[in-house]
């Protein structure tokens, strides 16, 4: 049964949206990606059998669509605007700076690991639909969340100091 | 608990999806562990600086509310050309390498035209020249024609096929 993508750009616009923001963190980048997600599927329907797996297809491709985006910038450029200095407060400065190195550290995970993690922060899946979803073990699953969790703990440089005992 | 274990009960805490009586006893191995509480922890943090980085669903709504489908499903349609028919870009629409070199064999063709004409030109009035109607001297040479005049002009025409009239009449009346 042929998918009616104008129904799914309805239904799952916004949602794609918030994956591509998450990922790219600019509002004109992630409104291209939603242009480019539905566009691709318009040439190219997917054989959905229901609205999970349809979802599973739009959150892939979107995955695809930011990394294609990343790949066509120059990275160096985006490094440089990665880290340049704000001229606002220090607290905006900090905040700017997290907020650029979570970009970063999303950036820097595999495929897979960005699928995981984003079913799992923005559509509240369990590792168990993810797994079905996406054609993955729960173990699998599981496996990818955790380090994509500690791709970003490592970029953030999260460290708690060790707890002394009185 | 050995480490699969663990960090098969640690995906599960962090995400919410461990059941009561598992949460208790993750607590507890995190209480007896500090390496792993603290990683638990540190995991838990990089999860909340990905939840905070999240937008809602409606600040997602209003960004795409100024996206509409028409815009997507025109960028599908081939662009309408407006010259009627065209199949070839005009020159205009041409790139400059293939402009450049439109322009070079528009000169080149100038040129050709300009020494193949000269050279057709030059060789018909050669053979006019040869011909013994083309041979005879003008009429400010002198009047009236005599015979002698006539031959020595025609003479010096024959040895010097590409002289001027003016020369030709020179040497004939030379030749006196």
């Amino acid at each position: 049964m042929p998918i009616d993508v104008a129904e799914q750009f309805v239904l799952h616009r916004a949602r794609v949206y918030r994956w591509a923001f998450a990922m790219c963190g600019r509002h004109a980048d992630a409104l291209d990606a939603v242009q480019e997600v539905f566009l691709r599927m318009l040439r190219n329907p997917p054989d959905t059998p229901n609205e999970k797996s349809a979802l599973a297809w739009l959150r892939r491709v979107t995955s695809r669509v930011v990394i294609d985006r990343w790949r066509g910038e120059s990275s160096r450029a985006a490094l440089r605007e990665s880290f340049t200095p704000h001229e606002n407060a220090d607290d905006a400065l900090e905040t700017r700076e997290q907020e650029q190195r979570l970009r970063l550290a999303i950036r820097g995970l595999s495929q897979q690991q960005r699928l995981v993690l984003t079913a799992k922060m923005y559509d509240r899946l369990t590792f168990q639909e993810i797994a079905e979803q996406h054609g993955m073990a729960v173990s699998t699953a599981k496996t990818h969340y955790l380090r994509a969790l500690n791709m970003v703990r490592t970029r953030l440089n999260i460290e708690f100091p060790v707890r002394r005992e009185s | 608990m050995n480490d699969d274990q663990f960090q098969d009960m640690l995906a599960d805490y962090l995400s919410g999806e461990l059941d009561a009586d598992r949460a208790a006893e993750f607590r507890a191995e995190l209480e007896s562990n500090e390496q792993r509480r603290r990683l638990a922890e540190e995991l838990q943090a990089a999860a909340a600086a990905l939840e905070s980085n999240l937008i809602s669903e409606e600040q997602a709504e209003a960004a795409v509310g100024s996206l509409a489908w028409d815009d997507i499903e025109n960028q599908t349609q081939p662009h309408a050309d407006p010259v009627a028919g065209r199949t070839q870009p005009g020159y205009e629409q041409a790139s400059p390498h293939s402009r450049r070199w439109a322009g070079v064999l528009r000169y080149a063709a100038i040129i050709a035209f300009a020494f193949g004409g000269g050279y057709l030109s030059r060789g018909r009035e050669t053979v006019e020249q040869t011909t013994p109607a083309s041979l005879a001297p003008p009429a400010f040479v002198s009047a009236p024609l005599n015979e002698e005049y006539v031959a020595k002009y025609v003479k010096a025409a024959r040895e010097y096929p590409q002289s001027s009239t003016f020369t030709r009449s020179l040497l004939m009346v030379a030749r006196r």
